[in-house]
C-alpha cells in the first residue's frame, strides 16, 4: 500500500511538472515576434529610405550643410508611434571635372587640393535609443550628378 | 499509473502544439496575403503595365516603385470590390485599402473596414503621393 501511494504521488508530481513545462514553453515561444513581424520591420526600414529618396528628401541634403533637422522632421512625421529609428547620412563630393564653390569645397580643402572623393558631411539622427536586439536596417545610395555629390543613408528601425 | 503518465505526456504535447503552432498558422496567413498585395500594388506598374478593368492581372498603382500614379490609382479604386479582392488574393476576407496623410487624415479609401469582425490584420506602407510621403493601409478582417 505504501509503495502504491508513493508511486501515485510521483505520477501526480510528474503530471504537474509536464503541464508546467508545456505552459512555460508555450508562453515563451508565442511571446517572440513571428516572421511577419520581422518582415514588417525590415519593410519599414526600406520604405522610409525609399520614400525619402523618391520625394527628394535625401537629395535635398546633398548641396547644403545640415540636414539633420530635415531628417528628424521626416522621421517623426512618417514613423508609427510605436517605432524608433536612427539614421546616418554621409555625403561625399567628387572634385573632378568641376568643383562647385560650396560647403563641401570648404570642408574638403578647396578646389586646389587633390581631386577625388571627399566625405564632407556626416550626421546621425535618432528617435529613441537603439535596443540591443530586434533592429532592422536598410541602406540607400543617392546621388546628384549635376553637383558631383552622392550620399549613403543607413537607417535602423525597431519597435519600442 | 502508466495511463496517468501517458495521459500527462500526451496532454503536455497537445498543450505545446495548441499554444505554439495552431494560432500561428492561422494568424500568419493574412499577413502574407497583405505582403503579397502590397507588392502587387506598390512595387510595379502592374500586369499588363497599361492595365484596365478588363485585362488586369496585377493591379499595380505605381509607375516607379512606391510612387503612386494618380491615373492607376483611379483605375484601381474604380474596380469593383470582388475584382479587387480576387486580384489581390484576399477573397474570403473583408479587404480595406486607404491612403492617408501622415497626420492620419484619410485621402481616399475603398473596401470594407471590418469593424464588426473578430480578427483584423493590417499592413502599413510609406509611399509617395504627389511628391509627399504618405501612409497606405491595407487591412484584412474576418
Amino acid at each position: 500500500m505504501k509503495g502504491f501511494i508513493f508511486t501515485l504521488d510521483a505520477a501526480i508530481a510528474l503530471f504537474f511538472a509536464l503541464a508546467l513545462t508545456a505552459a512555460v514553453s508555450g508562453f515563451l515561444l508565442t511571446s517572440a515576434a513571428g516572421p511577419a513581424a520581422d518582415v514588417s520591420l525590415q519593410q519599414l526600414a526600406q520604405d522610409v529610405l525609399t520614400v525619402m529618396d523618391k520625394n527628394g528628401t535625401l537629395k535635398g541634403m546633398l548641396p547644403a550643410a545640415g540636414g539633420n533637422t530635415t531628417a528628424y522632421a521626416f522621421l517623426t512625421s512618417v514613423l508609427p508611434a510605436d517605432a524608433g529609428a536612427r539614421i546616418n547620412v554621409t555625403v561625399y563630393a567628387y572634385k573632378g571635372d568641376s568643383c562647385p564653390s560650396d560647403y563641401c569645397n570648404a570642408v574638403c580643402g578647396g578646389c586646389s587640393s587633390a581631386t577625388g572623393f571627399c566625405a564632407c558631411k556626416n550626421f546621425t539622427v535618432s528617435i529613441g535609443s537603439v535596443p540591443s536586439s530586434g533592429v532592422a536596417a536598410a541602406q540607400r545610395f543617392f546621388t546628384d550628378s549635376s553637383i558631383n555629390k552622392f550620399g549613403l543613408a543607413t537607417i535602423e528601425v525597431w519597435w519600442k | 499509473m502508466f495511463a496517468l503518465v501517458a495521459f500527462s505526456i500526451i496532454f503536455s504535447m497537445y498543450s505545446a502544439w495548441a499554444v505554439q503552432v495552431a494560432p500561428r498558422e492561422g494568424s500568419e496567413e493574412p499577413a502574407f496575403i497583405l505582403a503579397s498585395a502590397r507588392q502587387m500594388l506598390f512595387e510595379g506598374p502592374g500586369i499588363p503595365a497599361e492595365w484596365n478593368s478588363t485585362n488586369v492581372k496585377v493591379p499595380g498603382i505605381v509607375r516607379q516603385r512606391m510612387v503612386i500614379d494618380n491615373a492607376k490609382l483611379a483605375k484601381f479604386l474604380a474596380l469593383n470590390y470582388s475584382q479587387k479582392t480576387s486580384l489581390l488574393g484576399a477573397a474570403g476576407y473583408d479587404f480595406y485599402f486607404d491612403l492617408e496623410w501622415t497626420n492620419g487624415t484619410v485621402i481616399t479609401s475603398t473596401g470594407l473596414n471590418g469593424t464588426n469582425r473578430s480578427t483584423s490584420t493590417q499592413s502599413r506602407s510609406l509611399v509617395v503621393y504627389n511628391g509627399t510621403a504618405i501612409v497606405s493601409n491595407l487591412r484584412l478582417s474576418r
